[in-house]
């Protein structure tokens, strides 16, 4: 349902209704999301999920070219990119050549959805960017270790991100990955 | 005795099985974490259904994802997904899925991948095959800690679709829609009917004569070791080096 929140934020409309979802236990968890009767099917009841319109976006993709066009993993990044007031794009690699002719490998997001292109090699990190790299599980575990207690999530952050820059985590998590 | 075969494997029995559902010239996807009934749906693909149209969603083969994830959501809100796979960390006689939570939602013992999708896939695929490698007690309980989906909806609710099959490690069951409940359909080789009960949760029919399941052709073995294994190979490496193919 996030999609569909997304959807309804990149098309400029307050909600879209969903299929589906009615009997389930998640539907308390979201009481902003609401059933109402169909008014084109009386009778029949559905979910409408509120537009989600984030102030910021922050995506990390593929390539990116001169124009800002941007080569992305999946179309869902294109739809959170209309969706969003600003839109952050890291990306692995910048080319030369227009991505919007040569999409090959995955989805473009298109300049006028992207306001900041930032070259950012392994910025997924801990994370996957397949098929470029896989998830690094030493460092994920290392994580989900830390993030058990406040003290030991707290230590975790001055060893990696208070203090450091993208350019020393990198070395860091590099020298440890090889 | 669990399933015993010395010709094939256990994801091969089920691989088999699961192209018998699959229907030619229509829509037919799978989600993540699915080797078994992905070699099911292209064994299909190079046999019976040569012109469905598969959608492997996150598949990074464009061959296997020729629409995006979105859009085969779209399609199946549409009503024209034909048949798609869940599974489930739980599920219940009523055929009732989590994917959310163990144990209590708010301090919960395991925290799951969250529905993705299934909340919507449930309701509107036409035909939904529920999926487990492993049929035990813990996954198959009486009630699941946290309906992430209904198995069954009432007539306020537009559901053209749902279960209407559970294969497993054991077995196959048939979803009745009209009992909310599931009937034993077959048992694989080497499996006892009590051995499925001691192993599920919850409560099923059992009709007085079950059969075996339908084993695997020569044909169906080797196409499933050929070119359906060349393609799980790049989208699922580790079910094939875990030896999930025979031969």
């Amino acid at each position: 349902m996030t999609l569909t929140g997304l959807q309804a934020g990149a098309n400029g409309v307050p909600f879209i209704p969903s299929r589906g979802v009615i009997g389930a236990d998640f539907l308390d968890l979201h009481p902003d999301w609401k059933i109402i009767e169909d008014p084109y099917s009386p009778g029949e009841d559905i979910v409408l999920v509120p537009a989600t319109k984030p102030d910021f976006a922050l995506i990390h993709a593929y390539k990116a070219d001169k124009t800002g066009n941007v080569l992305a993993p999946g179309y869902d990044d294109r739809m959170v990119a209309q969706a969003s007031d600003k839109v952050i794009v890291t990306v692995e690699e910048i080319v030369d050549y227009d991505l919007a002719e040569d999409p090959r490998g995955g989805y473009v997001i298109p300049w006028p959805f992207v306001n900041t292109v930032v070259l950012s090699p392994n910025a997924a990190h801990p994370g996957a960017m397949e098929p470029v790299y896989d998830v690094d599980q030493n460092h994920l575990s290392e994580y989900i270790v830390a993030a058990k207690s406040p003290e030991a999530y707290r230590e975790y952050l001055d060893k990696y991100v208070i203090g450091h820059t993208e350019a020393e985590y990198q070395e860091m998590v590099l020298a440890v990955s090889r | 005795m669990p399933f015993t075969s010395d010709d094939f494997t256990i994801g091969e029995l089920m691989a088999a099985r699961i192209s018998k559902e699959v229907r030619d010239e229509t829509y037919v996807g799978t989600g993540a974490a699915s080797p078994v009934p992905m070699s099911g749906v292209l064994l299909a693909q190079y046999t019976t259904a040569p012109d469905m149209i598969y959608v492997a969603i996150g598949s990074d083969d464009p061959a296997l994802s020729p629409i995006s994830g979105k859009e085969t959501f779209d399609i199946a809100q549409r009503g024209k997904l034909d048949l798609f796979f869940l599974g489930g960390a739980q599920m219940d006689g009523h055929g009732n899925i989590n994917l959310t939570t163990i144990g209590d939602h708010d301090r919960p013992d395991v925290r799951l991948p969250g529905a993705a999708g299934s909340g919507m896939l449930y309701f509107m695929t036409q035909r939904i095959i529920l999926f487990r490698m492993e049929h035990t007690p813990r996954v198959f309980v009486e009630d699941v800690d946290f309906i992430t989906t209904p198995g069954t909806s009432d007539e306020r609710v537009h559901r053209p679709g749902g279960p209407t099959m559970l294969i497993t490690n054991l077995c196959v069951m048939k979803f009745l829609k009209e009992r909310k409940g599931f009937e034993l359909e077959s048992v694989h080789p080497g499996v006892s009917v009590e051995e499925v009960v001691e192993n599920t949760g919850f409560k099923f029919d059992i009709p007085s004569d079950v059969p075996e399941t339908a084993l695997p052709t020569d044909e169906e073995l080797t196409i499933l070791r050929s070119s359906v294994k060349e393609k799980i190979s790049v989208a699922y490496p580790g079910f094939v080096e875990s030896g999930g193919f025979g031969g």
